[in-house]
């Protein structure tokens, strides 16, 4: 399922992506046939619950998966037309953390607690430029004061225990915007976070994406944040990708039942008190081999045909936006 | 009505600096000046960002904690107040099967024996949706949801009047939340409780408590009865707040920033803790700001609120 965008050449290219983790006696089916696109300037969202393979997805793009764990079964991954699987360690060193770049989620284990900032940062400048360690210092403070930091100079001084949470991960972010990424996936950044301190992390990501022209991949499982802060998201269940499209025709106009249900559940669409519409069972094995659809076991409008093949993958209204799904949009609603 | 918890000017303060001999330097403020009832029957949202004391405020209603200054009154002791913690995978003891989990809190205060208690458990795992041959499992045996309603039937087990949810469903999915959420509904409306809800999630607070209590540096800015605080909040930090949730069907936000840093707790501010990060902050805001009275059970910390509007 992709969505073809003619802006420009994708970024991030995933194709037909299948990836399995040998098991005792068989593998876990953790992502199956998944293809995924970032343009250039895009922020896309993947959003679904925990266990779905969002960061599994993410981390094999990077090539940060340890290696012996994971089987690719099928597919491909090519960021800026480098092919991710193919590539020697040596490539895949030189390009992440300049031409990609990862936020990960909880800031305080993603900065190294013994060093100070300031050494961090000239660090990685230094890994990827060619510059002195005063050039790359001054750098390091204007990415800070970038990130709105106040007192940069201080800051670089301090070790990370000595920040508060927001802090940390401006602080990641600016990081990440060290050697001026095309591409930057962001693994949950601000679930850590307050509301408020989430709401100037995300600005702040989105303003430094769009002032350099960059790509963000953003992951998440908080749908406010995507309707917010994204373009386009990919909605993915079980290791599959259910439904994708521009962000607001997806939230506004959801044709597969999962993702209804995720709209449903949150207490934001309820009366006060009245029950939730919850989403009854659990995710399927996924070291079982599922022929039909993987929602099949949670979905209330189940069909005998849902689990004996997969569901084709049907375009809404709008061509961008599709969903894999028996059910005809009609019958659905 | 007399209220199952009642808490009158609680200061709480935790010694933080040294000096050589070992005389206390500074003080960390985590509670200052708050008073709050819980009626019975009733909840009591508690909203605010990390640091701002919530944590505190529920050690000190469940009495892990004694208050600096101030006064705890009502239905204290460990049969009366339960608490469920924010994380299930670290508030069960992993070496325990469920039912002695379960019936741990009264293990010792009831002799009801071996059998007495696993007949209990049972019967509480029923309650919170699970079955009665998830006895003798352990934790490491269940989803992060099924642990969630385990903390839940241990907090229940000594007939509780009231419950502490310290941020009960933030490490949960969507869609577990909600089958967590409406199963307290489902108990309270069943057994009376009492609870205390402790989240900084905005819409959770909005969707499940009838009153609400929005905290800032250890203060409570607004309070009132939760339909009235979330339409038409006073306080201009209850504004920052509820304007900061990311909403579904918005759009895109505005990529208009604020300072969000919380000030420090070692040394309070003078004047309204507020006025450093309020849009609003001018004359006036310089003094000490009471909770007043804006009529119909809605109290608010802010001077500005009573003049205009």
């Amino acid at each position: 399922m992709t969505v073809s965008s003619p802006i420009s050449a994708p970024v991030l290219s995933i194709q037909n992506l299948s990836l399995e983790f040998p098991v005792w006696r068989g593998a876990l089916h953790a992502i199956d046939d998944v293809s995924m696109q970032v343009n250039a300037g895009e922020i896309v969202g993947v959003v679904g619950e925990s266990g779905c393979g969002k960061s599994v997805t993410a981390m094999a793009a990077m090539c940060l998966l340890p290696e012996d764990a994971y089987r690719l079964t099928a597919g491909s991954i090519s960021i800026l037309g480098q092919d991710m699987v193919a590539a020697s360690e040596d490539t895949l060193l030189r390009m992440r953390g300049s031409d990609v770049a990862m936020i990960f989620q909880e800031p305080l284990t993603a900065l190294n607690p013994t060093r100070r900032i300031g050494d961090l940062m000239v660090e990685i400048i230094r890994a990827h430029q060619k510059v002195s360690k005063a050039e790359a210092k001054t750098k390091a403070v204007a990415l800070l004061t970038a990130m709105r930091i106040s007192d940069a100079e201080a800051v670089m001084r301090r070790y990370p225990f000595e920040l508060s949470g927001g802090m940390r991960q401006r602080i990641v972010i600016a990081i990440a915007f060290a050697n001026d990424p095309k591409l930057v996936i962001a693994d949950e950044p601000t679930t850590a976070l307050d509301v408020t301190v989430q709401r100037q992390v995300l600005t702040l990501l989105q303003n430094r994406a769009r002032d350099v022209g960059a790509a963000v991949l953003l992951i998440t499982h908080d749908l406010g944040v995507v309707s917010e802060y994204t373009d386009r998201i990919y909605v993915m269940y079980a290791g599959k990708v259910v439904e994708t499209g521009l962000t607001a025709s997806v939230l506004r106009n959801p044709q597969h039942p999962y993702t209804r249900a995720l709209l449903q559940a949150g207490p934001e669409a309820a009366a006060p008190k009245a029950p939730l519409a919850s989403i009854p069972g659990g995710l399927p094995d996924l070291r079982d081999i599922i022929p039909g659809c993987r929602y099949a076991g949670r979905c209330p409008q189940v069909q005998d045909g849902c689990r004996t093949s997969p569901p084709p993958v049907r375009n809404a209204i709008d061509t961008s936006h599709s969903f894999a799904c028996w059910q005809a949009e009609g019958r659905l609603s | 009505m007399t209220a199952v918890i009642a808490l009158d000017e609680v200061f709480v303060s935790f010694p933080t600096g040294h000096d050589w001999r070992g005389r206390v330097t500074s003080h960390a403020h985590a509670l200052n000046g708050v008073t709050l009832r819980v009626e019975p029957g009733r909840t009591l949202g508690v909203l605010g960002e990390s640091g701002c004391g919530k944590s505190t405020l529920a050690q000190v209603m469940t009495g892990l904690l004694a208050p600096s200054t101030g006064t705890v009154k009502g239905q204290l002791g460990a049969d009366k107040v339960s608490i469920v913690l924010q994380d299930p995978n670290t508030s069960l003891d992993p070496r325990m099967p469920v039912w002695r989990i379960i019936t741990e809190p009264v293990f010792l205060h009831k002799s009801l024996g071996r059998d007495g208690c696993r007949q209990m458990a049972a019967e509480l795992l029923e309650k919170v949706g699970l079955r009665a041959e998830h006895l003798d499992r352990y934790p490491h045996e269940f989803s992060g949801g099924q642990r969630q309603r385990i903390a839940i039937a241990r907090a229940l087990s000594s007939q509780p009047e009231i419950i502490i949810l310290d941020e009960p469903t933030s490490a949960l999915d969507v869609s577990v939340q909600a089958q967590i959420l409406n199963l307290l509904l489902e108990l309270q409306a069943d057994k009376g409780l009492a609870y205390v809800f402790i989240s900084h999630n905005v819409s959770v607070i909005r969707h499940f408590c009838d009153d609400v209590a929005v905290m800032y540096l250890g203060q409570i800015v607004e309070q009132g009865p939760a339909a009235t605080v979330f339409a038409g909040c006073a306080h201009p930090y209850t504004r920052t707040l509820l304007e900061a949730v990311p909403k579904i069907g918005q759009g895109r936000a505005a990529g208009k920033l604020d300072e969000t840093e919380l000030p420090s707790n070692r040394v309070l501010p003078t004047g309204c803790f507020f006025q450093n990060r309020c849009p609003k902050a001018g004359a006036g805001c310089d003094v000490r700001q009471m909770l007043r009275s804006t009529g119909d059970q809605h109290f608010v910390r802010c001077h500005n609120t009573l003049i205009q509007e």
